[in-house]
């Protein structure tokens, strides 16, 4: 069944400190009311993920990443593409994790037509509830390039 | 090549990080040891002080894939401390819960993490490109589970409905009637999920374990029953303690279990088929036999058969329990907590797993112990490599490692539970 409504998806744990931005920029996404938008959270399970975007058209993926670069870096990638299994979201929680997801979904044929990730590069994935500074700016950026994408 | 050192850094498809590793001397195993070096994660020490209530809730936080293990086994030991009886409305939603769990973890570990060893491929994401259909059906299967979690648990992963007493909120039938027709579908998807896993090819080997499993007397067991075993074990949970002695290892985090007169044993899907089969489903037995799987299974490589047989049993147990289900007046019964120690013993997916907690007169913990069930399993894995690894040893190395892989992949091990683990080195000298 197509859904032509964008969906957003905010993934991460909020008790390990940065990798609750992608659920931060879900929550403040949706406080926008932004028409026409879906706006979800997951735990980083693969297999959810896959049933949540099937039948869409267009997704947006909002997740924290660790690369290298600066904290707060914002990276974006479009899927599958310029995603390689298993490089930088490292912290999943599950067996099956997002890049997982991805070529999973794409060998099964169930892939949005259009799918944009936005890694957040995180500073901490120790335990915790606090953001650091870099990440909450980042989170607002990505916020506002999703207010501009709709 | 007789001696010899091999290193393999990461073992896949496990939950959780560890290592393995195997010396080799003159072509015959010298040492096998699981390795789990992870941290202690401090579960038990941080419920002390913690009131009584909150044990599920904390506790479930151990695993994310086996949650109701740990709410349940925690609610049972409260309850068996307190003396509270629990209505049969209750006891059924509990069983429902866990027909949930054990339909999404043995789909997630039958499908994506062991049936790839079998077929030749790194991961399901190789295997998907082949055989798309048979990952479709495994996500709906998995999916089925974690309807029932959400349903009944509030959520499908550590769910929030669960309580000392009961549930917060109980489901009307209509709720539960809205996925019947999906669990009868899952029914039917778990019967060609046996026949799928029974048509792999397994190696020839035999182990003879001392199987350990909670046992009922007209129930194939999720919350309650007697600890039996093969050799002759029959006790209530209260007296686990007396036989079962959890040991520290130098080269692993996680405590390693043994019976104490005895050695290691083994729980999980095999053991609780080789105790229970008589309890099973006449479907269940049917398809069985059609397979030609026998009463009792002693290949652990045959345990992707089993998880498929308790997978259909859980798709006809909740299809069961939704069928007579009538919806309980009150969600929970009222606890009055008492100074006491509670045991409980529940069968997670991966096998039998043990809570004790001593509660003070304010009901706040006093001490808590927990043996989940890939601790209990780590020395028979062990022993099943030392056993396995001289059927393989002349292989190409890849290979070898491969399936020595696979063999650890049996378990379904959760090291998170455990602790966390697996890298496989193997030292040949």
């Amino acid at each position: 069944m197509k859904n032509n409504a964008l969906l957003i998806i905010g993934i991460g744990n909020e008790f390990r400190s940065d990798d609750a931005a992608g659920l931060i920029a879900a929550r403040k996404i949706r406080q926008l009311n932004l028409n026409g938008a879906d706006v979800i959270e997951n735990n980083g399970d693969g297999a959810d993920l896959i049933e949540k975007w099937t039948g869409r058209e267009k997704v947006i993926l909002i997740d924290a990443v660790l690369s290298g670069s600066e904290p707060g870096t914002i990276h974006k990638f479009t899927a599958p593409g310029s995603i390689k299994p298993s490089e930088l979201f490292k912290f999943s929680t599950h067996l099956f994790s997002v890049p997982q997801a991805i070529y999973l979904s794409a060998s099964l044929g169930n892939l949005p037509k259009e799918l944009i990730v936005y890694g957040i590069e995180a500073s901490s994935f120790g335990p915790g509830t606090h953001i650091s500074e870099e990440v909450e700016i980042a989170v607002n950026n990505i916020v506002n390039l999703v207010k501009k994408i709709i | 090549m007789r001696n010899k050192t091999i290193k393999v850094d990461y073992l896949a498809r496990v939950e959780g990080e560890g290592a393995l590793y195997l010396k080799i001397k003159n072509n015959e195993v010298a040492d096998v040891q699981l390795q789990i070096f992870e941290p202690p994660r401090f579960f038990e020490a941080f419920l002390r002080g913690r009131p009584y209530s909150e044990a599920p809730d904390i506790t479930a936080r151990i695993c994310g894939i086996c949650p109701v293990a740990y709410q349940m086994s925690a609610v049972h030991a409260m309850e068996n401390a307190f003396d509270v009886e629990i209505p049969s409305g209750i006891r059924e939603l509990r069983r429902l819960l866990y027909c949930g769990e054990w339909i999404e973890s043995h789909t997630l570990h039958l499908y994506m993490l062991h049936a790839p060893d079998f077929l030749g491929y790194d991961d399901v994401v190789q295997m998907a490109k082949d055989h798309p259909d048979i990952v479709k059906k495994a996500l709906r299967l998995k999916k089925t589970g974690n309807d029932i979690m959400n349903l009944v648990g509030g959520r499908e992963i550590h769910p929030i409905n669960v309580k000392v007493g009961g549930f917060y909120k109980v489901p009307a039938k209509k709720d539960l009637m809205k996925i019947y027709d999906e669990i009868k579908w899952a029914r039917d998807t778990a019967v060609e999920t046996i026949k799928f896993a029974a048509s792999l090819k397994f190696p020839e080997f035999r182990q003879e374990y001392e199987c350990v499993s909670l046992v009922h007397p007209d129930e194939y067991p999720f919350n309650e029953g007697r600890i039996i075993s093969t050799k002759g074990i029959d006790i209530s949970p209260e007296q686990y303690d007396f036989h079962f002695r959890e040991e520290h290892v130098e080269h692993s985090h996680a405590l390693h279990s043994r019976i104490r007169e005895r050695d290691n044993y083994l729980v999980g899907p095999i053991a609780r088929y080789n105790l229970n089969y008589d309890k099973l489903t006449p479907l269940c037995k049917e398809i069985a036999e059609e397979i030609g799987l026998g009463h009792e299974v002693y290949n652990p490589f045959k345990s992707i058969v089993v998880r498929g047989i308790e997978t259909l049993y859980s798709c006809e147990e909740a299809l069961r329990i939704i069928e007579n289900y009538q919806m309980p007046d009150k969600p929970y019964v009222d606890v009055e907590p008492s100074e006491a120690t509670g045991y409980a013993c529940t069968e997670a997916p991966r096998g039998m797993i043990y809570h004790r907690y001593r509660v003070n007169s304010e009901g706040l913990i006093e001490d808590a112990k927990i043996v989940p069930p890939t601790s209990q399993n780590q020395k028979t894995i062990e022993n099943d490599l030392r056993n396995f690894v001289p059927t393989v040893i002349n292989l190409p190395e890849k290979e070898m490692v491969w399936k020595c892989e696979q063999a650890v992949r049996n378990y379904d091990p959760c090291i998170s539970c455990a602790t966390h683990f697996l890298k496989l080195n193997i030292e040949r000298e």
